[in-house]
């Protein structure tokens, strides 16, 4: 019993260019990453949700039972290792990169695994992933410069992708 | 047994935590809310309040603020329990009146030992009694109302000590200084019980307590059994009592001066005031079995007066800690807004004055503290 971990089902951290969102979702064993991935479904549903703006992270601004989460409008959500499936070295993941993503009002650094030959079609948002992993990883809201947000991995929605900087 | 209370409205995960405390020898209970929670910690007074910050009614940060402004349930260790684990969450917490903030997902048994290690360090640290300081006056109109309101002041908002200020002079003390009255007196209560104190209590808005005089205080009504009783339940509640006393103690002056931590001598720089203050010094002394450090504060100094005051300080009868300026604008001001110099005109050379000598205390207090542990 020692050993127990105790924690709520899934909690997560989810933002949008403006809101930070933090609530529960059932993934039913399924990474989370897989689930933002899936392109047959446009929402994410969330239960216990607590609501707080960009520009003050901390204070609690709204509470619902559930709300419904627009995938394409979330900037990134900051995730714990398990949630995201590590992929196989192989053609599309053989190098790791230090990688700064600049979105909406945020710049997010971390470690990118990506193909050791780069072109255009890795950071398309067309194609592979809608939802690229950085690990190790951390977010400045870049209006806030001394609040930082920090996580196994964040997913960073490629659609709202505004620069992807990468050195090896 | 530490009384541990529970507030998280997942009844499940307070059911566990529950357990592991029991295991590790508390007595617990629960609450599914803010609310609850508040009512029962302040029924069943716990050495720990776990709190959940993500609950719907009322976040934990409000609950944690409301525990820390109630001087009942003001001193239990608040462990922030969250799902919200970033930095910015963790200063929201220990802003919040938090002594520790632990993320979600936490293994029990690390939790419960936690808790136990943080209420051990505090028990070691002494029985939890506040410290009363003693401001005392050889003569009207020095100021020592002013003193004690600015003081409470500075060591509620700048150094975020627990305070409370037992106004026992009703001719217009501290509680006036610092803008609150009541009309209704802890003296009519029918009966003197530590909860009967509560409803009387005013919070300034720099943290401090007031709890305002007897109105009218009858005369020899004010006994000394009833005066130690009141000032030992205040400091159950909180880091310092400040009482702000008449002229002539009269029959309180045993019992004040037995359970003071600190006497503040508070006098003027004339050199009949000086001979004064050094005859009651060596009175008190042979007077006490348990002489308290007695300070020297100087108020109302000119600049012309200085030499003076250096002189009784060079001389060894007089341990003076402040020299504070002689301001009439800053004090007129002052007592006309309500508003102690300290929190209106910090600037002052009288405010730098008094919240240096606010930092002594707060620093000896801490070095008293760590000696009796």
């Amino acid at each position: 019993m020692s050993n127990l971990q105790f924690s709520s089902p899934s909690n997560f951290d989810f933002f949008t260019s403006a809101h930070r969102i933090s609530g529960q979702v059932e993934t039913v064993g399924k990474p989370l990453r897989d689930i933002l991935n899936d392109r047959s479904q446009s929402y994410l549903l969330v239960f216990n949700v607590y609501v707080s703006r960009l520009d003050d992270p901390g204070t609690i601004g709204a509470y619902a039972p559930t709300a419904y989460l627009s995938k394409e409008n979330l900037t990134f959500v900051i995730v714990p290792e398990h949630q995201v499936r590590r992929p196989e070295m192989g053609r599309f993941a053989s190098q790791e990169y230090e990688a700064l993503v600049t979105l909406p009002g945020v710049e997010v650094r971390g470690d990118f695994l990506g193909p050791h030959r780069l072109d255009l079609r890795t950071f398309s948002p067309a194609a592979l992933d809608a939802f690229v992993v950085l690990r190790d990883a951390s977010a400045r809201v870049a209006a806030l410069p001394d609040v930082t947000f920090e996580g196994e991995a964040i997913l960073v929605n490629r659609a709202r992708v505004e620069s992807f900087c990468l050195s090896d | 047994m530490p009384k541990a209370l529970i507030i998280d409205d997942e009844t499940s995960i307070a059911t566990i935590v529950g357990r592991f405390l029991e295991n590790n020898g508390f007595e617990t209970e629960g609450a599914s809310s803010g609310p609850e929670g508040l009512q029962k910690a302040v029924v069943s007074r716990p050495d720990v309040v776990i709190v959940d910050i993500m609950m719907p009614e009322m976040d934990g940060y409000e609950v944690c603020r409301r525990l820390r402004s109630d001087p009942r349930t003001a001193r239990a260790l608040i462990v922030a329990l969250t799902a919200r684990g970033q930095p910015i969450d963790r200063q929201m917490a220990l802003r919040s009146g938090a002594d520790v903030h632990i993320a979600k997902p936490f293994k029990g048994k690390a939790l419960a030992e936690e808790v136990r290690r943080l209420l051990g360090d505090r028990l070691c640290a002494g029985p939890p009694l506040g410290h009363q300081i003693l401001v005392l006056r050889l003569a009207e109109g020095v100021g020592v109302s002013t003193l004690v309101s600015n003081l409470a002041c500075s060591l509620a908002q700048k150094r975020g000590c627990q305070v409370i200020v037992a106004d026992l002079d009703s001719q217009g003390g501290a509680a006036e200084r610092l803008g609150l009255s009541s009309a209704d007196s802890w003296w009519a209560s029918p009966q003197l019980a530590p909860g009967a104190l509560t409803p009387f209590l005013l919070r300034h808005e720099s943290g401090a307590f007031v709890l305002p005089a007897p109105s009218p205080l009858l005369e020899g009504q004010v006994v000394g059994d009833t005066t130690q009783w009141l000032l030992q339940t205040l400091r159950t509640w909180s880091d310092f009592v400040l009482p702000d006393t008449p002229l002539d103690l009269g029959p309180l002056a045993p019992s004040v001066l037995r359970s003071s931590a600190l006497v503040l001598l508070l006098l003027t720089p004339d050199p009949a005031s000086i001979r004064q203050a050094q005859a009651t010094l060596a009175a008190i002394r042979s007077a006490s079995n348990r002489a308290a450090p007695l300070w020297a504060v100087f108020n109302q100094v000119r600049p012309e007066q200085r030499a003076l005051v250096e002189e009784a300080e060079r001389s060894g009868h007089l341990p003076v800690s402040a020299v504070l300026p002689w301001a009439p604008q800053e004090c007129v001001r002052a007592e006309a807004e309500h508003e102690p110099v300290v929190l209106g005109q910090p600037a002052s050379a009288l405010a730098t004055a008094i919240g240096g000598l606010a930092r002594s205390i707060a620093q000896a207090a801490g070095a008293q503290s760590q000696k009796r542990g």
